[in-house]
């Protein structure tokens, strides 16, 4: 019931705040943040309730489970489930999702009403999408959530919106459908094999299948470990291309752009490495570049905000005009090279540390993308920060509100790089189970 | 039998070549003129099939009625000392060889197949006008019904496509202002 | 015929009644607001009749009619479609303002010509059906006739519907020829006793099938859509486009089905040919275009291919899609003709881009409207165009048609690209021109009222089908 309600809450949230910017901007505002908060703290409530329970630590078990029926004659249902690593991605997302919120207070000037109520309706859908254990509800709202996503892109976007906006959509649209496709075949094998329609994920998980179809699919997890040595290349041609490409940018946005496909490389190596370690920290990367990229992004907003512009050829100097920015953004681009004592270190090296068992050059090559890293982290300060200045800057340092934004996430990167246990302790059940399906299969993938 | 299948192909092609000189004429009493005898030769068609009454009625209506109607409002509607010149175009034989030619071979043709008994059903008797109406109120009673919808359809359309051009209708304004 | 022949056929009479009652109206008490009524009053009756006459289903009447659940189930889609239509014309003709009344005695008839090939089971009602709609059609397509593009419309449809209706009934005599039946159940008899597919059997099935693919405009019979799309007034562009297709395509469903059409391999490739050929024509001629009833136009041909898989693939699962098909894309497409009625000044359609430049600012919910029909027609959830969609896909993949769902998902990618292309004008910062006319002189509350229930539809369909599936399952059970 507390999964229905998380997303009731912003769905209902959205509408409210789009009805009440006729009373006033400020109370969509309200009104947004309230939603969003309210979910944080009930997520978070439930992780502190739970933390102790024994269905914490048991791989494949559930933590909440809702279930409804819903379209009965495509074997459709209501089902949403809870398991330690959802609960940590829907905390990242609401505690993130509050963040834009209030990072967004003075940005957004038009359409305010219109503009939360999109942004609460994406995260309603990605709150779906992490919960949800009918793989037709799974599509349903991963595909609720593209519209506003692109709304917010048309609407709210800076130069070339349109072309982005219509392109993003068309991307994932595209994948979309091959994804729905994928899904009725699992569903019509299910229904040829059982004689039940169903798209639950624990059904479908069951389906017997020639290999090749499989690999077609590539939605249940034997699929994904024949395909990991692949996917372990491609992870590791993410990290270098965006870490070279982050290097070239003169667009200041682009270039954080680049360093996140770098880091989500680090995510694609660690979850087919396929063994505890690796798994573990990428759930820690995961959470940790939300924080860190979402900072950065955060950053590029109030500074372009203030100077009107990203473009790095054009700033230098910025530090002795806005100490306090300069600062946060100093952190923030350590966080991202991955200093020790930061989330992002404990990430990146637990990734590391699981890909070495499984193939060493891989693991050297990724090491090398930790170097683009702190190469791109440090030219990024040089180039907007220091040097010599293009114009005479002066303009406001962080606000009060600024800083409780970027301050929140500073201390939430502290302290998973202090004591990252909590994080461990809620997915150590799936990378369990996960591990368990890795080792049962026969390892021309395993050394 | 032969003698109704030599006369199915004769009147079936008068009725093509009438219909193809129909729809190409620019003349319009010359094109309505190879019309008429289209829908002669179909009926002549609808004889030899064993149904002289629809073969009959096809000569009554559309040819004698309908067709006529045409002409004389055609003729109605070109008043003046431009349009009887015009008139007389249209009595010069060039106008009216062609159609009386393509008439001539049907009447030759109905001689010779009542001549050698054709018209009495190719293998089946041939209907007479009871048969019909029984079939037409029995049924397809419902067919007749929604016959009748679509000679209303056909008359409101016409009626709205075809009347003169007035002044922004009263009773809208009445009505709706 | 026995008294429950009478009910059974109640809703057919109670449209003609109407069409009567209205022609008497218009021709003795021209009141624009009064006809309107009197002609939305008779939707409803026959629409209320509907109940009776499932009571006394299945029934077939005189061999013409077959009031079955199917039919009853198409009977109400179509008149509530036609009830929409009316009221979305009231306040188009009003601004229009002259010679409404005999608008809506030709709409009635019209729907009494689609009502009736939703029920007919032999050959004469069928084209009896079809005859009563086309030529209700003509007038309506050319109904504003001070436009030139309308009558040009007009003309360019009473051509092809009539060329279409000779291939027909060709079709119709060489069935008729071999097997010396018209209606459909003593047809699907003889052909089974005959042991199959002959050459008459697929001349006159394929004769039929260019007969019906004109109405459908399925591609390469398409010809025609773009132009009277654009030249017809608005309000008879959605009843063209929304409830005349639903009705030649229920006839066609009931056909193939009947006959077991869709056993034959050749029938199945014909059919293929046309679901391709549709799809790829209407959206990638859909790309060039600029003039919305225009993008419309294209965009149904590409529907059609789409509804057109769901025919081919096997079983009343694939009936089942496309009905709920047909009754999302009615839906979405009256919205989106509705839309454009309702922003449509005196002398003119709404159909530029920039008619719709800020709408969603200018008037947030026609604007959200015509956004929600936009995306049901790309098929994206939360609408009833995504459950259709994912049903059509679902009953390919059912019967293994790989290929053909592959080039459906392709299409529908290439159609977002023209639908978001819309969606992005509607949200843009109003121009300077849109904001003078920042009005809909074609709104009417009664247009108003129908597009709110029709959204609400749209919505509700695409978040709880399964009401409506549970009737589609009874419906297709019938056939």
């Amino acid at each position: 019931m507390i999964l229905t309600l998380l997303i009731l809450i912003l769905l209902i949230g959205g509408a409210a705040a789009w009805a009440a910017e006729r009373k006033s901007p400020l109370w969509s505002r309200g009104i947004a943040l309230g939603a969003v908060t309210l979910d944080l703290l009930l997520v978070v409530g439930q992780w502190a309730a739970l933390r102790h329970a024994p269905e914490f630590l048991k791989p494949g078990a559930w933590l909440v489970e809702t279930r409804a029926e819903w379209i009965p004659q495509f074997g459709v249902s209501f089902h949403l489930g809870m398991d330690g690593l959802s609960l940590l991605l829907l905390a990242l997302t609401f505690f993130l999702g509050a963040l834009s919120v209030a990072c967004s207070w003075s940005e957004i000037q038009k359409r305010v009403g219109f503009f939360h109520f999109n942004l609460l309706w994406v995260l309603a859908g990605i709150a779906g999408v992490f919960t949800a254990l009918d793989l037709f509800l799974f599509y349903f709202f991963w595909e609720m959530m593209l519209i506003p996503m692109y709304l917010l892109i048309v609407i709210w976007g800076h130069e070339r919106r349109v072309y982005s906006a219509i392109k993003f959509f068309l991307f994932t649209q595209a994948s979309g459908l091959l994804m729905l496709i994928a899904i009725l075949t699992l569903q019509f094998l299910h229904f040829k094999q059982t004689g039940a329609r169903s798209f639950d994920y624990s059904d479908l998980l069951n389906v017997a299948m020639t290999p090749r179809a499989a690999m077609l699919l590539m939605l249940v997890p034997e699929a994904s470990l024949r395909f990991a040595p692949v996917a372990m290349a491609l992870g590791v041609v993410g990290i270098l291309y965006g870490a070279i490409l982050a290097f070239a940018q003169t667009d200041l946005k682009r270039l954080v752009a680049y360093t996140s496909v770098s880091h989500l490389g680090f995510v694609v190596l660690g979850i087919y490495s396929w063994n505890a370690w690796a798994m573990q920290g990428a759930v820690m990367q995961m959470i940790c570049h939300g924080l860190s990229t979402g900072a950065l992004f955060v950053l590029v907003g109030l500074l372009y905000e203030r100077i009107h512009t990203r473009d790095l050829r054009r700033m230098g100097g910025l530090w002795s005009a806005a100490p306090r920015i300069g600062a946060m953004a100093m952190f923030f681009a350590m966080a991202s090279l991955g200093l020790p004592g930061l989330g992002n270190f404990i990430a990146e090296f637990l990734v590391l540390l699981g890909a070495y068992h499984v193939s060493v050059w891989m693991t050297a090559l990724a090491g090398i993308g930790l170097v683009g890293a702190t190469i791109y982290s440090l030219s990024l300060m040089q180039r907007a920060f220091h040097g010599p200045a293009e114009e005479a800057w002066s303009f406001a340092d962080l606000s009060a509100r600024e800083w409780a934004v970027l301050g929140a996430m500073a201390a939430a990167l502290v302290w998973l790089g202090l004591y990252p246990q909590p994080v461990l302790h809620a997915a150590a059940p799936i990378v369990e189970s996960l591990e368990k399906i890795g080792s049962a299969l026969p390892g021309f993938f395993m050394r | 039998m032969l003698a109704n299948t030599f006369t199915f192909y004769v009147a079936g092609l008068v009725a093509v070549a009438a219909t193809a000189l129909a729809i190409t004429g620019r003349n319009a009493v010359h094109a309505l003129l190879y019309f008429n005898v289209s829908l002669l030769a179909t009926a002549l068609v609808f004889f030899t099939f064993g149904a002289p009454f629809i073969a009959a009625l096809e000569v009554i209506i559309y040819a004698g009625a309908i067709l006529v109607l045409f002409l004389f409002v055609m003729m109605m509607l070109n008043l003046g000392s431009q349009a009887s010149e015009r008139e007389r175009e249209w009595v010069r034989p060039r106008v009216w060889i062609g159609p009386g030619i393509l008439a001539a071979i049907l009447l030759a043709q109905l001689a010779f197949a009542l001549a050698h008994g054709a018209g009495q059903g190719a293998g089946q008797a041939s209907i007479a006008p009871k048969q019909i109406a029984l079939a037409l109120f029995g049924p397809y009673v419902v067919g007749v019904e929604l016959a009748s919808m679509l000679l209303l359809a056909g008359l409101i359309g016409a009626f709205h496509l075809g009347r003169r051009e007035a002044p922004a209708s009263k009773s809208l304004e009445k009505g709706d202002a | 015929m026995s008294s429950a022949d009478w009910i059974a056929i109640s809703p057919l009479i109670a449209v003609a009644a109407a069409a009567v009652v209205v022609m008497m109206l218009a021709a003795f008490w021209r009141r624009h607001a009064i006809v309107a009524a009197a002609s939305m009053i008779g939707l409803a009756v026959a629409l209320f009749c509907v109940l009776p006459a499932r009571s006394a289903a299945p029934r077939m009447v005189t061999g013409l009619l077959a009031i079955d659940e199917f039919g009853l189930f198409y009977v109400g889609l179509l008149l509530k479609g036609s009830l929409a239509v009316a009221a979305v014309s009231y306040g188009y003709l009003r601004a229009r303002g002259r010679d409404a009344e005999e608008y809506y005695a030709l709409l009635l008839t019209a729907t009494l010509g689609c009502v009736t090939l939703a029920v007919s089971a032999h050959f004469v009602s069928f084209f009896l059906g079809l005859e009563i709609l086309s030529v209700s059609l003509y007038a309506l397509i050319a109904y504003t006739r001070e436009r030139a593009r309308s009558i040009e419309a007009g003309i360019k449809y009473l051509v092809l519907a009539a060329g279409s209706a000779a291939f027909l009934l060709f079709g119709m005599a060489l069935l008729y020829a071999e097997y010396g039946a018209m209606g459909f159940a003593p047809l699907a008899k003889a052909l089974k006793a005959s042991g199959g597919a002959n050459v008459y059997m697929l001349a006159g099935m394929a004769l039929i099938l260019v007969g019906a693919g004109f109405k459908l405009a399925a591609a390469p019979f398409h010809l025609w859509t773009p132009d009277v799309y654009e030249g017809a007034p608005a309000p008879a562009t959605a009843f063209v486009a929304g409830v005349s297709k639903v009705a030649m395509a229920a006839l066609l469903l009931r056909f193939l089905t009947q006959l077991g059409a869709t056993d034959s391999r050749p029938i199945l490739i014909a059919l293929s040919a046309l679901a391709v050929a549709s799809m790829f024509a209407g959206n990638l001629l859909a790309l060039l275009q600029r003039n919305v009833k225009r993008i419309l136009a294209y965009s149904s041909i590409a529907h059609i291919g789409y509804l057109l898989v769901a025919f081919i693939a096997a079983g009343p699962m694939g009936a089942e899609a496309a009905t709920f098909y047909l009754a999302a894309y009615m839906i979405t497409t009256l919205i989106a003709f509705g839309v454009v009625a309702a922003l449509s000044p005196r002398d003119r359609d709404a159909d530029a881009m920039e008619d719709y430049q800020g709408l969603f600012w200018r008037r947030p919910w026609m604007g959200g409207a015509f956004v929600a029909a936009l995306l049901s027609l790309a098929g994206i959830p939360l609408t009833a165009g995504f459950i259709g969609k994912y049903f059509v896909v679902a009953s390919g993949i059912g019967s293994a048609l790989w290929a053909l769902v592959l080039i459906l998902a392709l299409n529908s990618a290439i159609g977002l690209f023209y639908y978001l292309r819309s969606v992005v004008a509607v949200y843009a910062r109003p121009g300077e021109e849109a904001k003078a006319a920042d009005r809909a002189p074609g709104f009417s509350l009664a247009g108003g009222v129908a597009l709110a229930v029709l959204g609400f539809s749209l919505i509700l369909l695409g978040v709880y089908p399964a009401p409506l599936l549970r009737l589609i399952q009874t419906a297709i059970a019938s056939l």
